[in-house]
């Protein structure tokens, strides 16, 4: 592997965003970039060892003006690192920023959690039409093979379901701690 | 869009109510931020994904529109201004702070406190 190039395969999920987020500064200060990141996979470019504040925001909005967004990101001091799933990554210089979030106020935070509790909410309900659909197919008919088939995707159904519950419950409660603090 | 009763939009968060303020002329998303720093001295600064959020929510309202000035200076980027209803808003707004102020001012002055 080159050493100018870094990929970490890396599971965090939206609920520990803040580690996410201190782990990358982490990471900028050992002079390792993120340049990309995909489903866990981060990948990161070498640099001059530097200190800046990474951000995570999250737009569910399909008709959202990207172009718009940016550029007001950018207007105030916050570059636009990568995209992934709806997750925007912005990182500022520590010693430049204004502000060092992204969002100045709790109501526009918890609207920001909100709109991914929608999206959450959505992929349930997909997954629970597939799951009932499931239970009443009939099986009287299945080979073996496709019976166990069956009973794995069934297991991978239920899997998901109960963790995207799961995450729903935890970014609840993130919604919850910031109500209480208005 | 629905035009609500005026007072279901109160009350604004303080970073809606400057952005408001900012708006009764078209300017664009970081000449709002500007704005706001000046016309608070300095006390709100506004984070850009607050800022975002909140024009988004505010033209769904109606609050605000988007405008093509006749001199654009900056084409990339996009202008807003208040609608007719959002002016209603951020006056009825302007008055609800005024009364509370005015209603607590004796009391809070018998404390002491000014």
């Amino acid at each position: 592997m080159s050493n100018r190039i870094k990929r970490v395969f890396k599971l965090i999920w939206a609920w520990n965003e803040g580690k996410e987020e201190k782990w990358l500064s982490e990471m900028a200060q050992k002079g390792w970039f993120l340049k990309n990141y995909n489903f866990g996979l981060y990948t990161f470019f070498r640099g001059d060892a530097d200190n800046y504040i990474y951000k995570l925001d999250y737009r569910s909005d399909l008709n959202m003006d990207t172009q718009e967004y940016k550029s007001i990101f950018a207007d105030s001091g916050w570059e636009h690192v990568t995209q992934f799933l709806g997750w925007h990554y912005f990182r500022t210089r520590e010693d430049e920023c204004k502000y060092p979030d992204i969002y100045s106020d709790n109501t526009s935070k918890i609207q920001k959690y909100k709109g991914l509790l929608r999206v959450l909410a959505i992929i349930i309900i997909v997954n629970l039409f597939n799951f009932i659909n499931l239970i009443f197919l009939n099986q009287d008919r299945f080979s073996l093979f496709e019976y166990n088939f069956m009973s794995i995707f069934r297991l991978i159904v239920i899997a998901t379901l109960t963790f995207l519950i799961y995450g729903m419950y935890r970014i609840w409660k993130i919604i919850k701690n910031l109500e209480d603090e208005l | 869009m629905v035009e609500q009763n005026i007072s279901d939009y109160l009350p604004l968060t303080e970073a809606t109510y400057y952005i408001m303020l900012s708006l009764t002329e078209a300017i664009h998303g970081y000449g709002i931020m500007q704005n706001v720093e000046v016309v608070s001295n300095g006390r709100v600064v506004l984070g850009p994904g607050t800022l975002y959020g909140a024009l988004g929510k505010l033209e769904n309202e109606g609050l605000i529109k988007q405008v093509k000035p006749e001199e654009v200076v900056d084409s990339r980027r996009k202008y807003y201004v208040l609608t007719e209803y959002g002016k209603k808003v951020v006056k009825m707004e302007y008055q609800r702070i005024k009364k509370m102020v005015h209603e607590s001012e004796k009391i809070i002055k018998k404390m002491g406190g000014v």
